[in-house]
């Protein structure tokens, strides 16, 4: 072992636009950090510093325009993300890395506990015990039995942030990537969720998140990178 | 009571896996052809035709990749060369050149463009399914819908008649066909439910590839919802791979993981779904995904 | 010229009317037939004093076989007194002197038919020939000619699996009468030509070499002896023979034979062999042993 989880190395990313005639925009660039297995890092840094496309390309959502992503999977040599093929990195989505996006993106006519269940349908469990785990799982994030057939798109923004989270975490992820996972969210809610986070930290779960809110990065982070127009500060 | 967060060991392997299938060098021309029709068609000259010769290429240059289970898109507009991809794939049409591998077809050393009419048969009866989007092509409107997938286990030599009604029955009914229509003619039906006989009947002798062409093109959008969410459902339980040709990108969006974007004939681009949709890298997906409102 | 001039016998027929040549193409293409069973061999079909449809096909066959000695009978829906079966008989004895014809099937060495298979077991020195309208099975599914020849190349039958899994939907049974699907050799489906369900078995692990001929379309296609021949049906839904519910002939009361049903002046139903040879042949028996 390495020592590292997740080790980013002089990441950079651009958007190049052909429609606007080759025009480029900045995200971010010479970002670079080290999470170790376990530990909570937090973004900080003003909306539109490109926290969030850090997140993204490291899931793969976008492609990184220079540097390197090193992964240290659960077995196995320690991969470079930006080097893998579209088939490996999906691979590695679910268990080894899981995402949580600030809103949720509900499916046409799937009930709740089907969403979350569904992750774990893809690995070959049985619907019956996907179901009772999904169950399980709402019910923990205050998602009552009374929901678990309901359609989430007509649920509150908490709610369905809270089944967005359900969602990722039902593969119990070793490396979680928070994207403003509470910025939806009202107080009550907020605590439910970082009371969850707090559990999955106690369980080992290495996480790497985007809070524009200074108190909960305190609070959950071991380490806190800082960005500012797309530059790490600190 | 905590919630099981701890990683678990997963069989999941991150090495090397086996493609179900491998396509190299996929080519289709209409015409003579001539040297220069490669560098006179494409996306950058925005054309499938040759302007020296007047040979159409449909598609050239195609290579890719599906493993088992996986879903893959196929994304373009019309001349995009996906359709002839699928059809090429299912055997409908032969290509100029190229070769392609299934995994399952004499464990990938055959290349499946090289067959005879036995193997081909055996190709589209058994390991792969097809579904058109004109459903008059993919179904004979004047056979019951039960007799459309009788004819799939016919051609496999299943010979007792309640056997093949009871598979033909637990077919329709897993997809939300209603059981009494069973006997009636498809030609009667409504297109969202042909589309959903067509998907039973591809699915009859448990193929290992699904071909869905423009599937839900000319469905109503409510309708649309409905058989995409089937298909996915179906697919997480039997585990067959699919490859999703369509012109919507909401449609790939929601079944594919991975997607190819065609143009011209040509691959552009090929991804994950979401890079392709949040980061487009090639300028015709660039403008393919601003153009739409997935 | 005087009328008997014009109405004097014909002198200038080839021996049993056709010329050598082509006698002899029919029997290469006869040849071919027996070595595929139930493959249809196409021929080029000559000129007949008979229109299409009333037998060509099977009369070029029996013309191309016959020679001195055979002994031929002709029979139509079972009997030989059918007016087709007459002057069938007629062209032959006109232009076969050393031929002869009967009405005893065990005396003929050919026999030529439509619509039925003698109900005496043939031998293996005997050959049946049959008259065949439409010799392709698969018409009824598809109409294009270069599609069923594609599926007979291809041994691809689930179109027709299909058309008979709809009638078990449609009526709960396979409801053909006459021209019922067989299985040849394990190969080829096969048109049995208007033979009566009755009549089927009667060519399986025959003696006997069963001859098919369609004139008008053009085909050839032979069953030989000892050939598997197996009526497509399903397990569930198995080949069955025409249930005349116990009602027997009013010649000679056999009750295990095909029998016509005849519908007389008076309006009853009354039922008759219909090998007539057959019956005359037990009416016989029948009033020697009651004298």
């Amino acid at each position: 072992m390495n020592g590292f989880h997740l080790k980013v190395n002089n990441l950079s990313k651009h958007f190049l636009l052909h429609i606007l005639k080759g025009k480029q925009v900045r995200a971010f660039e010479g970002v670079s950090f080290e999470i170790k297995p376990g530990e909570f890092m937090g973004i900080a840094g003003v909306s539109g510093s490109g926290k969030s496309s850090i997140l993204k390309c490291i899931y793969g959502t976008y492609v990184a325009s220079d540097g390197e992503i090193f992964y240290q999977p659960e077995q196995g040599q320690v991969r470079e993300l930006t080097k893998d093929s579209a088939r490996q990195l999906a691979g590695l989505r679910g268990h080894e890395i899981g995402f949580v996006s600030q809103f949720l993106r509900p499916l046409p006519r799937t009930t709740t506990q089907d969403l979350v269940a569904n992750p774990l349908l893809q690995t070959g469990v049985a619907k019956a015990e996907a179901r009772l785990q999904a169950q399980e799982l709402l019910g923990r994030l205050g998602i009552g039995p009374e929901l678990w057939d309901g359609y989430p798109v007509f649920f509150s923004g908490g709610e369905q942030q809270r089944v967005n989270i359900a969602q990722a975490l039902i593969r119990r992820p070793r490396l979680l990537l928070l994207d403003e996972p509470t910025s939806a969210l009202d107080t009550e809610n907020q605590a439910v969720v970082v009371a969850l986070l707090e559990e999955a930290k106690a369980a080992g779960v290495t996480m790497l998140g985007v809070f524009h809110d200074p108190a909960l990065l305190q609070r959950l982070s071991d380490k806190v990178i800082t960005l500012s127009r797309g530059k790490q500060v600190a | 009571m905590s919630i099981e967060l701890e990683a678990t060991t997963r069989d999941q392997s991150l090495e090397v896996e086996t493609p179900l299938l491998v396509v190299e060098n996929l080519f289709k021309r209409y015409g003579k052809g001539c040297a220069h029709c490669l560098e006179l068609t494409g996306p950058e000259q925005d054309t499938n035709h040759c302007r020296n010769c007047g040979a159409l290429i449909a598609c050239a240059e195609v290579n890719f990749e599906i493993y088992p289970g996986e879903v893959l898109g196929v994304v373009g507009e019309s001349g995009s060369g996906k359709t002839t991809v699928l059809r090429c794939l299912y055997k409908d049409m032969e290509p100029t050149s190229g070769r392609a591998f299934l995994q399952a077809f004499d464990n990938g050393q055959t290349d499946i463009f090289q067959t005879n009419s036995q193997q081909t048969r055996y190709l589209q009866d058994f390991l792969m399914g097809m579904v058109r989007q004109n459903p008059a092509m993919g179904l004979r409107l004047h056979i019951t819908a039960g007799g459309n997938i009788a004819e799939r286990l016919l051609a496999a030599d299943w010979r007792k008649v309640s056997e093949i009604r009871e598979r033909s029955s637990g077919l329709l009914d897993r997809m939300e066909v209603p059981i009494k229509r069973m006997d009636d003619y498809p030609a009667f039906f409504s297109g969202g439910m042909q589309q959903r006989v067509q998907i039973a009947k591809a699915l009859a002798n448990q193929p290992v590839l699904i071909l869905l062409d423009e599937m839900t093109t000319g469905l109503d959008v409510s309708v649309q919802a409905g058989v995409i969410d089937l298909v996915k459902e179906v697919q997480r339980e039997s585990g067959v791979a699919i490859i999703v040709v369509s012109h919507d990108l909401g449609v790939i969006r929601l079944l594919s993981e991975r997607t190819l974007v065609m143009k011209n004939g040509r691959i552009v681009e090929s991804g994950l779904t979401d890079q392709i949709m949040e980061d487009p890298q090639h300028a015709y997906t660039q403008l393919l995904v601003s153009s739409t409102n997935y | 010229m005087a009328l008997q001039d014009l109405v004097a016998p014909q002198q200038s027929y080839n021996y049993a009317f056709l010329d050598e040549g082509s006698k002899k193409e029919i029997r290469r293409s006869l040849l071919k037939a027996v070595a595929v069973p139930g493959y249809q061999v196409p021929f080029g079909s000559r000129e007949l004093p008979i229109g299409r449809g009333w037998g060509t096909g099977g009369l070029q066959i029996t013309l191309s076989l016959i020679g001195k000695g055979d002994i031929i009978k002709v029979i139509d829906q079972g009997t030989d007194a059918g007016v087709n079966a007459v002057n069938i008989r007629r062209l032959i004895e006109r232009t076969t002197p050393d031929v002869t014809t009967t009405l005893e099937t065990a005396e003929a060495t050919v026999i030529q038919t439509r619509h039925r298979i003698p109900e005496e077991k043939l031998r293996a020195d005997q050959t049946l020939v049959f008259q065949v309208p439409l010799p392709e099975p698969l018409r009824l599914v598809e109409r294009s000619e270069n599609q069923t020849r594609r599926m007979h190349a291809d041994k691809n039958y689930s179109r027709m699996w299909v058309a008979l899994y709809e009638e078990v939907v449609k009526h709960g049974l396979i409801a053909r009468s006459t021209s019922y699907p067989v299985l040849v050799n394990g190969r080829y489906i096969m048109a049995t030509s208007p033979i009566p369900r009755w009549d089927i078995d009667k060519l399986h692990q025959s003696d006997h070499l069963s001859l098919f001929g369609a004139g008008r379309e053009k085909r050839l296609y032979a069953v030989p002896p000892r050939t598997e021949v197996i009526p497509l049906a399903f397990e569930d839904y198995p080949f069955t023979v025409e249930n005349f519910n116990g009602m027997g002939c009013v010649r000679c009361g056999s009750t295990n034979t095909y029998l016509d049903e005849i519908v007389t002046d008076d309006g009853q139903k009354i039922f008759m062999c219909s090998d007539t040879a057959w019956c005359d042949g037990r009416v016989a028996r029948q009033s020697k042993e009651s004298v």
